[in-house]
């Protein structure tokens, strides 16, 4: 039986969650904030459509080879190396040092390149992803290669071979779809779908292997794309009064008296 | 700057679409000449109230056999090939917000998700929209028209605006529409009590990853439905599946406007606050005094919510004429 091919695509952020509230400071000619300090994660979803292909492949009927990739620069080799531990048999990085926040249609264009060259059936991805908040990459890359396109994916079955169950959310409920690959598959909130961890014993089981580095010249799109002009701080301060007493039962009974029972009455 | 609307009338959010588009046409293209809006629609739905919320003046109802956005791209590229609208808009949602970007690629234009507003300059359009997990706000440009934009979710829709009166009403029946989806008719479940109910609510309580058990989250919910509040709770809690997921609020869930949120065991990240910060007002309970919500909120108790809440509870439930 021939193997299916799944490529997961996954980008590596900066934990925005940790920079302190007077931590963001916009550089207003470059239009950047300073972000290196905090610590960098797997984008969530991305955790998720890698956790979601891993499954995949242990349930599977058949073969599955699974690839990693990233548009990127060095710091996602680490993720790339605990991927090939968690059993990913390819971990690919395109290399660039361009400036990747606003630029969906570049990532896409490589994407789209790389699986020209390297036949896939099942691209995984997530449907959104910190700094740029662009959730387009996923949409692009299926337009850009002319393969359908299935958003918000909660679970990806395989039903017989060349055959797939995948269930994704809509506005007012769930939509199933039989399909067949080619396909891109865009992840959304997939409960219990975080990014398993390897052992010890796998991380050291794979020392040796290399990350496949390919240089990515990403196409310049420009009319196609958008250019940030501008970039500011949302102030989301309220009043953050602050309820005093001694025991939570006369802090709750000072919230409810002075706070909250005239407009309970209103609602 | 000729603009068209497209709206999916087979989803139950198809309100909520209608309101989100109206406003924003509204405040961004109040002295553009009117405008036009696609509806999708299907025999279930009751014909005439759609037609009620149509945004724009100019109406065509198309009539589908299908209701996934593959299919509605199918029919929207075939249906807009000799369309001369230099903008396409659609509603935040999950439906619209993947409309407007795969559309734009096939119709040679560009694309942004998520915009609050717009500007027109010369050969350019400036959207605002917010960037870096939602703790800025970008201007981004777009040059190559049409422009295909998604509304954010969340804008003030509560401004009573204009009703659109209907002046011009075409129908095309698509149900015999074959080439449709490459991927075949998908089987539709509708949710029980989807996300709809969270999002109308006047009164909500949300627990976030500080009440850290599955016992304790359902505990909450009884705490809420004693106080007569809608429950929520954040990302964290929904991905151990101890709540529903149509129960997750922020950007990637639920974007709510109550008159009350009460936000317990959160620490306020902005891809959550987002999805809370049109609340009249809000009351955070929380253990550590330097999480982020404390700030964002309108009154705060620093202490643990176990004891908190169930002291609220009682004291709602003790007032009589309460919900
Ligand atoms: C692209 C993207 C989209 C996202 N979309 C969403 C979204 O839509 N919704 C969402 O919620 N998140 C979203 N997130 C995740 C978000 O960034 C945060 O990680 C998440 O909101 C944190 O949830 P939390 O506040 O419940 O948990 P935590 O950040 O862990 O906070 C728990 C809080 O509970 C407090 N606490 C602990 N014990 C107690 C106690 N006994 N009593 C009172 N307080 C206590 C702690 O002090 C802490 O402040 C998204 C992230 C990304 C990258
Ligand atoms: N630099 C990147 N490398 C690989 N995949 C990416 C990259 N940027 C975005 N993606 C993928 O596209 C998805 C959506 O990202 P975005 O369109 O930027 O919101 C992410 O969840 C990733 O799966």
């Amino acid at each position: 039986m021939i193997a299916m091919n799944i490529l997961v695509c996954f980008k590596v952020t900066p934990d925005l969650d940790q920079l302190p509230p007077d931590g963001w400071e916009v550089d207003r000619a470059a239009l950047t904030v300073e972000t290196s300090f905090v610590k960098a994660m797997i984008n969530p979803y991305d955790e998720s459509a890698l956790e979601l292909a891993l499954r995949f492949a242990e349930d599977a009927p058949g073969p599955v080879k699974l690839t990693a990739l990233t548009v990127g620069d060095r710091s996602a080799d680490r993720y790339l190396k605990m991927l090939y531990a968690l059993k990913f048999d390819r971990a690919v990085r395109l290399e660039t040092g361009a400036d990747l926040r606003f630029t969906p249609e570049g990532i896409a264009a490589a994407i789209a390149a790389f699986v020209s060259r390297n036949p896939h059936q099942l691209i995984i991805m997530g449907r959104q992803s910190g700094v740029g908040d662009n959730a387009a990459t996923p949409l692009l890359a299926a337009e850009k290669l002319g393969w359908p396109c299935i958003a918000h994916v909660t679970e990806i079955r395989s039903l017989q071979e060349d055959l797939l169950k995948v269930r994704a959310q809509a506005d007012d409920g769930f939509l199933s779809y039989a399909a067949r690959p080619p396909l891109v598959a865009a992840v959304g909130n997939v409960p219990h779908a975080y990014l398993r961890v390897p052992t010890l014993k796998e991380r050291l089981g794979v020392r040796e292997k290399k990350v496949e580095i390919v240089a990515a010249a990403l196409p310049a799109e420009e009319g196609a794309g958008c250019t940030l002009t501008g970039l500011d701080v949302i102030d989301r301060r309220r009043a953050g009064l602050k309820i005093e007493g001694a025991t939570p039962q006369e802090k709750a009974g000072a919230l409810y008296e002075l706070y909250l029972k005239e407009r309970l009455a209103k609602l | 700057m000729k603009y068209t609307v497209v709206l999916n009338g087979c989803s139950r959010n198809i309100y909520s679409q209608a309101e989100e588009t109206a406003s924003f046409v509204a405040e961004n293209l109040g002295s553009a000449p009117p405008g036009r809006c696609i509806l999708f629609y299907s025999d279930a739905q009751n014909k005439e109230e759609l037609i009620a919320l149509s945004p724009a003046e100019s109406l065509l109802l198309v009539k589908v056999k299908q209701r996934d956005p593959e299919y509605y791209l199918s029919l929207l590229t075939g249906l807009l090939q000799n369309d001369t609208s230099s903008l396409y808009l659609f509603p935040g949602d999950l439906c619209g917000s993947e409309l407007a970007i795969r559309l734009a690629h096939r119709l040679g234009g560009s694309s942004l998700a998520a915009v609050e507003k717009i500007e027109e300059d010369g050969e350019e359009l400036h959207c605002y929209k917010t960037v870096y997990s939602g703790y800025l706000r970008a201007q981004l440009s777009l040059r190559q028209k049409p422009y295909c934009l998604s509304i954010a979710r969340g804008g003030d829709t509560r401004r009573c605006r204009k009703a659109v009166k209907v002046l011009k009403f075409e129908e095309l029946d698509a149900t015999g529409f074959e080439k449709g989806s490459p991927l075949g008719e998908p089987e539709y479940e509708e949710e029980a009590n989807g996300g709809l109910e969270l999002e109308e609510a006047p009164f909500i309580l949300v627990a976030g990853q500080g009440v850290n058990s599955r016992e304790k989250i359902t505990r909450l919910k009884e705490i809420a439905a004693e106080m007569g509040a809608t429950f929520g709770v954040s990302r964290p809690v929904a991905m151990s599946a101890w709540a529903p997921l149509h129960s997750l609020i922020g950007v990637s869930g639920v974007i709510t406007r109550p008159q009350l949120c009460i936000a317990v065991g959160i620490s306020g990240a902005a891809a959550f606050f987002a999805g809370i910060e049109k609340s009249k007002y809000i009351v955070a309970v929380n253990i550590d005094e330097l999480a982020p919500l404390v700030q964002s909120a309108d009154v705060v108790v620093i202490d643990d919510y176990e004891a908190v809440l169930e002291e609220l509870c009682r004291l709602i439930k003790e007032q009589p004429s309460l919900p």
